[in-house]
């Protein structure tokens, strides 16, 4: 963990862009239809397990959702994997199988059916607290999968048998296309408070500000003490492809990470990010079906 | 007449039943403001106001048992599971309540809910995206089941799901959403009862039942059979429950070879009722063994194995051979 | 974080009680209620005669006439006192233990005795009473509810509704919705949660770890803990969250505080998991004896209104036994009534199947 925290700025920073160029990547190929299917871009969102996985050991458990790819990058790094993955190559994290959103890869794991994976990651933090203790399983959720009740049933049950289980809510405002405040009764605090489980809110994009805000409760968390840190976030692009209803003057106003970094900089590491990209998908693609 | 695609007629249909009665409401994820991930309740938002067409937060579970509850009060609303792979988390509340609610109160209580249900693979989408539960709900005595396979169809049946009395399950084949037809929407002289089995394709030598995406594969391979000097019947059964048994059982007899053909897997699927069904009452009449041609035991694979999934003409009539080979 | 789910119970400020167990009755900034003394025998009268209705019912059981019965037995005061609270025009939505609100709604009680006796699923028009069917599943209720009372909204009509779900199935997914959408939509309900301490053999704490009205904060609605042995109190609060959410201020959550005195059903042995003494404190908050006391201390009522009502109780029970065993076994062929409202090929086939072959035994 102290090795990660190291990290120089230059990394985190690199690798957010990096995931950036791979999602921009994927829907370019989409638009030339050389994808299938869809994928749910974290466009706005790749901050959040950039600034997590400093916190994250390398035996926790990690269950994402449907807008995965920021997730599994920050934590492998592995664009080859992935895009071979989506496209069905040789080289596919999962042989192929899984493509965008259903991705196993140790003791990470990733389902696109809300709400479905916060009751697993229950189960799997009590395997730990039994097995394992100080490792932690994180579940990443969106504002959207509140309306599940299976939420409900899993945080209780952390509460009641103190389950080392960090549940991460990037909270982008929209559920695909029903805005929180059509959706989500409350606050997301309070619903961590309705079951007796800490929370800490993030409203902040500064990567070393969001470690060390977070670095004491995710500690708490392996201690047994579960945990809900809301990200307030935003998406910057749609759900999945073409079905965005927001207006064009909400989505202008979007708040982005990037437009806070010093132009240089930004563009020194884009630059290399895109590079990367360009060069794994003019490999990837060459390679025979997986 | 007007030229429609099935997922604008199932919205036309809906804005008929909605204009002849106010007490029709549109419930689900994301069908107002984006009118449905494939747009069939588009525009209906804008025309019946929000609550009538109600955006309701993520919970499929939250949509079917308001559904009840809003039915209790006298409203009929019709509800939309985004995709078939997630009609699971309200099961419970389909089989154990809106099923069995009207025999509890000894008739007192009538659900008139509709639930709709994009079905089917053949769109390159993830997992969940595909799946074909029909025969989870056929099931379940209590639910009517029904599936169209074109836009008239879809056109009329979503009217005549909607006004029946009791909770039906529509199953609408999401990869012919965009097939067009031109449908008579000025009068209902033309159509046929919700519950009626209609032979599309007339034959002599064999006969294919099918519903929803599949008819259509059935009718290419009796095209296909032509050729080959083969006269294949296609049925399209449009409702599963109650089955329309004196249309298959009339061309069983006469034809003496019936293979059925669905997208769910075969083991427990619907065509083994029928396969038992038909051995029940045509025996006699049999040439060969009632054949299945339908998904593997398996999960529903990535999307780049479909096509070897999803039966496909040369599957039908692969079965189609055999049931000669008798 | 540790909190004590029990906290806010006998004593403390966080419960909202108007009659202590000693039949003293206390003031509330917020739930005051004027009850003349004609009310509060009638209240009384409701208590003792569901107890007994219970009681019976029991005993029936014991006998065999009936297959299970989910006894009431220590909160007649949570359900007569938030059944008083209804209108006609409000609707209830039970679980299959409130035969107190059931009382309330004017449901002849040997109606309830069908579904436990085997001879229907539920044996009283809904509609007629505003109470709906008894629901098994736990916690399922709660979103029909809900719909119930969207439609409410859609009809622009004066009334509300009530939902009854206990402690145990706070823990369910579907209630967990229900308080969303109703939140969400500003549904007019009230959620009313008998929280009677044990979900069959397991304890409060098993449940939840923090008090369970304070649930609906998380969810943007109030929550408000009563004494659920105090029918003055439960009637005040209900009829004060059912108000409010007729004058469009949405939805409310009461946790009644009380106690399951007997066992979760009739099949049930509760000292294999609880002590005796437990059950033996909660006696002396008994939800009839303490409106007794009021009545006597205050003078409102003498022995002879006492024996009446004693002798009212024995004769419902009496009639409640004769009408129980006089019930008529269903027809066979009733099995395949009701299944759908529309005629139905499958059912009519197997209906005249199944008819042709008891014939054959006929002949």
């Amino acid at each position: 963990m102290t090795e990660l925290l190291d990290r120089s700025v230059d990394e985190d920073l690199e690798l957010m862009l990096t995931i950036r160029a791979f999602e921009r990547k994927l829907l370019e190929l989409y638009g030339q239809g050389l994808l299938n299917g869809t994928t749910h871009t974290c466009l706005g969102q790749e901050y959040v397990p950039v600034a997590l996985e400093a916190l994250l050991l390398a035996d926790d458990y990690v269950f994402s959702n449907h807008r995965g790819h920021g997730h599994y990058l920050a934590r492998f790094g592995d664009l080859e994997g992935l895009l071979a993955e989506i496209m069905g190559r040789q080289g596919a994290v999962c042989g192929g199988v899984g493509g965008s959103q259903h991705i196993k890869r140790g003791r990470y794991l990733s389902t696109g059916v809300q709400g479905e994976s916060l009751p697993v990651a229950a189960g799997v933090a009590l395997h730990l607290k039994r097995t394992e203790p100080g490792r932690l399983a994180c579940v990443y959720i969106g504002d959207g999968t509140l309306g599940e009740g299976a939420v409900y049933e899993a945080l209780n049950i952390a509460a009641l048998w103190r389950l080392p289980l960090l549940v991460i809510v990037e909270n982008n405002g929209i559920a695909q296309t029903t805005p929180a405040g059509i959706h989500l009764a409350g606050s997301v605090a309070g619903r961590a408070a309705a079951f007796g489980i800490a929370y800490q809110r993030v409203d902040t994009v500064d990567v070393a500000a969001i470690r060390d805000r977070l670095a004491m409760p995710v500690a708490a968390v392996r201690t047994g003490s579960p945990l809900v840190v809301e990200f307030v976030t935003h998406r910057l692009g749609p759900h999945s492809k073409g079905d965005d209803t927001r207006p064009p003057e909400v989505l202008r106003a979007v708040e982005d990470w990037q437009a806070a970094v010093d132009p240089a900089q930004s563009e020194r590491l884009e630059r290399r990010a895109r590079a990367r990209v360009e060069q794994v998908v003019a490999e990837v693609i060459m390679r025979g079906p997986a | 007449m007007t030229v429609l695609s099935l997922s604008k007629a199932l919205n036309e249909g809906m804005r008929k039943a909605m204009e002849d009665d106010s007490k029709v409401l549109i419930m689900g994820e994301d069908v107002g403001k984006l009118g449905g991930v494939f747009r069939v309740t588009d525009g209906l938002q804008k025309d019946f106001g929000e609550d009538r067409v109600i955006d309701t937060p993520l919970a499929e579970s939250g949509i079917i048992g308001t559904a009840i509850g809003l039915a209790l009060r006298g409203y009929r609303p019709v509800c939309e599971i985004q995709f078939d792979g997630f009609v699971f988390p309200a099961a419970d509340q389909i089989i154990t309540q809106l099923a069995k609610m009207p025999m509890r109160s000894l008739g007192t209580i009538k659900l008139p809910v509709v639930i709709r249900i994009p079905c089917g693979g053949g769109i390159g989408a993830v997992e969940h995206h595909s799946e074909s539960p029909e025969a989870y709900f056929t099931h379940t005595a209590g639910l009517r089941v029904v599936a169209c396979s074109n836009p008239a169809d879809a056109y009329t049946m979503i009217q005549q799901a909607i006004s029946s009395d009791d909770p039906v399950l529509f199953f609408e084949p999401k990869r012919r959403y965009w097939e067009k037809a031109d449908i008579d929407t000025t009068s209902t002289d033309w159509w046929t009862p919700l519950h009626a089995a209609k032979v599309v394709r007339s034959g002599a030598d064999a006969t294919l039942l099918a519903y929803g995406p599949m008819v259509k594969t059935c009718l290419e391979a009796a095209t296909a059979a032509e050729d080959d000097g083969r006269s294949l019947e296609v049925i399209d059964l449009r409702s599963l429950n109650p089955l329309d048994e004196p249309v298959v059982m009339e061309s069983a007899r006469r034809t003496g070879r019936v293979v059925v053909v669905h997208e769910a897997p075969v083991n427990s699927g619907f065509g083994a009722e029928l396969a038992a069904r038909i051995t029940e009452q045509c025996f006699y009449h049999l040439e060969a063994p009632v054949l299945r041609v339908g998904g593997f035991s398996t999960p529903y694979p990535p999307s780049k194995l479909e096509e070897h999934y999803l039966p496909d003409l040369d599957r039908v009539l692969d079965a189609v051979d055999r049931t000669f080979g008798y | 974080m540790t909190v004590d789910a029990s906290r806010g119970a006998e004593g403390s400020p966080e419960l909202v009680q108007l009659l202590t167990p000693e039949g003293e009755r206390v003031e509330h900034p917020d739930y005051d209620i004027d009850l003349t003394p004609e009310d509060v025998r009638s209240l009384y009268r409701d208590l003792v005669l569901v107890r007994r209705i219970d009681l019976e019912a029991v005993a029936l059981q014991r006998q065999g006439e009936l297959g299970i019965w989910a006894s009431l037995l220590g909160q007649e005061a949570a359900q007569i006192g938030s059944g008083r609270a209804l209108t006609d025009v409000d609707m209830a939505f039970p679980t299959y233990r409130e035969h107190g609100v059931a009382w309330c709604r004017d449901v002849d009680p040997v109606k309830l005795l069908g579904l436990f006796r085997g001879v229907n699923h539920g044996g009283w028009d809904p509609k007629e009473h505003n109470f709906h069917l008894y629901t098994i599943v736990i916690g399922s209720q709660t979103l029909h509810a809900v719909g119930y009372a969207m439609g409410i909204q859609r009809d622009d009509a004066n009334a509300a509704t009530i939902v009854y779900f206990g402690d145990g199935a706070t823990s369910q997914g579907d209630v967990n919705e229900s308080f969303i959408w109703a939140s969400v939509f500003n549904a007019p309900i009230v959620f009313f949660c008998q929280n009677n301490q044990w979900a069959i053999s397991e304890p409060l704490e098993k449940q939840t770890r923090i008090p369970l009205y304070r649930r609906a904060s998380g969810f943007g609605f109030p929550g408000i803990r009563v004494d659920g042995n105090d029918v003055f109190a439960c009637l005040a609060v209900t009829r004060k969250a059912l108000e409010a959410a007729r004058t469009g201020q949405g939805p409310t959550l009461i946790e009644a505080f009380t106690y399951r005195m007997g066992a979760h059903t009739t099949t049930d042995d509760p000292t294999r998991y609880r002590v005796a003494s437990e059950l033996e404190a909660w006696k002396l908050k008994d939800p009839i004896e303490r409106v007794k006391a009021y009545l006597f201390k205050n003078e409102l009522a003498d022995q002879v209104f006492f024996d009446s009502v004693d002798g009212e109780a024995d004769q419902l029970g009496a009639d409640l036994r004769r009408r129980c065993l006089a019930m008529p076994d269903p027809e066979p062929l009733d099995i395949f009534d009701h299944v759908y409202s529309e005629p139905h090929a499958l059912i009519d086939q197997e209906r005249a199947q199944f008819a042709a072959y008891l014939e054959g035994f006929e002949k």
